[in-house]
């Protein structure tokens, strides 16, 4: 009796298959989780995987949109119909793409819709030049920046270099003729617009004044900044450490989400004042390509809305973030840009604004790009001589 | 104390085990955010099983790719330098010492040559052989498939770091006018792939495969006559020239450009190679020609051939003695090393 209970007692074959199945999917669990912890920890952005995912998952649920919504376009360009706004949202949408692009990384796609044209580097601008038919001289100014320069949710003739143009007209009629090219694109800073630049003078260009407005881009997804690198950086990266290598099949990991976190292992003061000194080097090294090329440089540190806007919080459509970098970093911009006769900080022009100086989260209104132009204007003393 | 402890170990241990668990889980979905493997058991061990190979590329930033740094006792590699051996000529009692930095292609890098045998490091054998007055420190920039306007594109970038040498070389022609695309372009090699990136939608879909186009770099482009095309190819050759040029000018940097020797230039063991490698014979003679018109700039390109007039009775082993592929061998390197040595001697006293 005994004899038959041991026997039942013990497992038959496919019980123990199946135990051993489940033991060894246990290892495998157990390695490959023990192997994951060990990458996580080498580049992962927390200390514990469970804290990320924990804040990944309260972001989901507490996410804000991009605001490019029509909403904001009817705000700030009352005079254009429903139809029309909502046209300029989509477009501005849709033209939002790029292309690799040797030494820049990349630019944008060419896009010929109806607000909105790019083709090669350049955006259109509407009027590009103003010629006075008595000067014999035409001056050449090239404009540099992110996508507040670009445009980003404006027309062709509302962006700051066409303003510029429509301004000079106005104020400087019997002055030089002036041209203008834009070569603002979206997610640059200054950095890869000194790079641009460089590969301009070295293409042939000559012009007479480039204007560059910058800071935006440089302190917000400060990642990039830091390490000079550009926005598309990792997908790069991705691409010669796994995809020419494998020569197969290539997964891309979407990691632009870290390039707007403070780094885990550097002091936070350390890395601002990195940002600072990485951002007037990109300066002083413009200023060396303006040797090379015979060029005039001016450099405007931008309004956003983190900075210096006390009706930020009651403003429809801009981020309503606080305690950014921008708070430690501008008035050091400030201070250093002050020793430099070509820097003007125009960061303080949100100040007194009440109106609608925002189209979205952090980029321009129609009316508040042609405050901006009007001051660089003022600014630049051109004086139409 | 101890009842309390008997009534809650377990709840303690399967909470400790739940967070465990939930820490491995998590570990396994976020690592591929950072490292792009989908096992990080396997992307550990073939890491640990792979040989480091001194051909292995890397992303760098603007321009595009450089070596990965590689260790070994012939060939060492880190950052942008190949490292010279020497890489430095003491002149006892001297106080000052050149910075010079060589720029070039895979024929600068020393390809399939050790450390020892490349053009800086024999540079560095002239100026013992010489006794030169002065200090003398070498950098060798050369990098596997860059041509003129990507190290240009490097020394600018390194200029913009603060980097200030007193004289800088380049040694170009084989990879701006054999994979001539890439200068006709303004691409560097491996722009195939990063354009497929971007065309690919790979931000859409998450994957895709590379379509290796390089070996179109070596055929001329179609819609373009073969004059038109191989005259731009100079015109933008001497561009870059003159605006690193210039940029030195500017910096107060000494520039000298020499064009390089290569296999299928007036040789007739030029027949293995792919491409169209005739277009040689027509910009050769053509930058020879001009080369009094172009500051510090110096034609090598006929160096094999001088060489051939002298000993004739050598002509058919040095052929074959003076190229490995595309590749120097270690005499020829010595050569250009010296030939380079003498141009500039001048400036180093």
């Amino acid at each position: 009796m005994s004899a038959e209970a041991s026997q039942k007692k013990k497992p038959g074959t496919g019980a123990k298959i199946f135990l051993a199945i489940i033991l060894l999917a246990f290892i495998l669990f157990l390695i490959e989780g023990i192997a994951s912890v060990v990458l996580y920890q080498k580049k992962g952005q927390s200390k514990l995987a469970s804290v990320e995912i924990v804040r990944t998952l309260k972001a989901m649920f507490t996410r804000k949109e991009f605001p490019v919504n029509v909403e904001p376009h009817i705000l700030t360009r009352p005079d254009s119909s429903k139809e029309v706004n909502t046209g300029i949202a989509d477009e501005a949408m849709k033209s939002n793409r790029f292309v690799q692009d040797s030494w820049v990384e990349f630019r944008n796609m060419d896009f010929n819709g109806s607000y909105m044209h790019m083709y090669g580097p350049k955006r259109l601008t509407q009027p590009d030049a103003y010629f006075n038919p008595s000067s014999s001289d035409t001056i050449d100014i090239y404009f540099f920046g992110g996508s507040t320069m670009f445009g980003f949710n404006v027309l062709d003739y509302e962006t700051i270099p066409s303003q510029f143009v429509q301004l000079y007209k106005e104020r400087f009629h019997d002055g030089k003729s002036i041209r203008v090219y834009n070569y603002g694109t979206p997610t640059y800073y200054s950095y890869q617009e000194l790079i641009l630049f460089s590969n301009l003078v070295y293409n042939g260009h000559k012009p007479d004044i480039v204007v560059f407005l910058d800071g935006i881009n440089d302190f917000w997804f400060a990642t990039a900044a830091y390490y000079r690198q550009s926005y598309f950086s990792y997908i790069f990266r991705q691409v010669f450490e796994k995809g020419l290598k494998t020569n197969g099949k290539f997964q891309l990991v979407d990691t632009a989400d870290a390039m707007f976190m403070d780094p885990k292992n550097i002091p936070l003061d350390q890395y601002n004042n990195k940002l600072v000194s990485n951002y007037f080097e990109n300066i002083e090294n413009i200023r060396l390509m303006c040797n090379v090329a015979g060029t005039k440089p001016f450099f405007f540190s931008q309004p956003s809305p983190f900075y210096n806007y006390p009706n930020q919080q009651k403003d429809p459509v801009c981020f309503k973030d606080t305690n950014t970098r921008f708070n430690y970093i501008y008035p050091l911009v400030k201070k250093h840009g002050a020793e430099h006769k070509d820097f003007i900080f125009l960061a303080d022009m949100l100040h007194d604004e009440k109106g609608y100086p925002f189209i979205d989260g952090l980029h321009y209104s129609p009316t508040f790009i042609r405050k901006v132009a009007s001051r660089m204007l003022d600014e630049m003393k051109l004086n139409g001589q | 104390m101890k009842k309390l402890w008997s009534e809650i170990k377990y709840w303690v241990f399967i909470l400790f085990f739940l967070a465990v668990l939930f820490e491995l889980v998590a570990s396994m979905i976020l690592f591929r955010k950072y490292t792009p493997a989908r096992s990080a058991a396997l992307h550990i061990f073939s890491n640990l099983i792979s040989k480091p190979n001194a051909e292995q590329y890397t992303y760098e930033p603007w321009l595009m790719f450089r070596l990965a740094d590689h260790q070994s006792d012939s060939i060492n590699i880190s950052g942008f330098i190949r490292k010279s051996a020497p890489d430095i000529f003491i002149k006892p009692g001297s106080t000052d010492t050149l910075d010079i930095y060589f720029f070039g292609g895979n024929s600068m890098f020393g390809q399939n040559l050790s450390d020892s045998e490349t053009i800086p490091s024999r540079f560095i054998k002239a100026c013992e052989d010489e006794m030169l007055s002065k200090c003398v420190r070498v950098k060798n920039f050369g990098i596997p498939h860059y041509y003129s306007k990507q190290e240009l594109m490097l020394l600018t970038s390194l200029l913009f770091k603060g980097d200030r040498p007193d004289i800088v070389i380049f040694l170009d022609g084989l990879n701006d006018f054999y994979p001539a695309r890439m200068l006709y372009y303004d691409r560097p090699f491996f722009s195939y792939a990063l354009q497929q990136s971007f065309e690919g939608k790979m931000l859409q879909k998450g994957r895709e495969t590379f379509i290796d186009s390089t070996d179109q770099l070596y055929d001329d482009p179609v819609g373009i006559t073969t004059a038109d095309y191989n005259n731009a190819l100079i015109s933008k050759y001497i561009n870059n020239i003159r605006m690193n040029a210039r940029l030195c000018k500017a910096m107060g940097i000494k520039s000298y450009f020499f064009c390089q020797p290569v296999p299928f230039y007036k040789s007739p063991s030029s027949q293995q190679y792919k491409g169209n490698f005739k277009r040689f014979d027509y910009i050769y003679p053509e930058l020879e020609k001009n080369r009094d018109s172009i500051s510090n700039f110096y034609f090598l390109g006929n160096m094999s051939r001088k060489e051939k007039e002298k000993e004739k009775e050598k002509e058919r082993e040095r052929e074959s003695g003076d190229y490995d592929g595309v590749n120097y061998t270690p005499a020829f390197a010595d050569k250009i090393a010296k030939e380079i040595f003498g141009t500039i001697k001048n400036d180093l006293q």
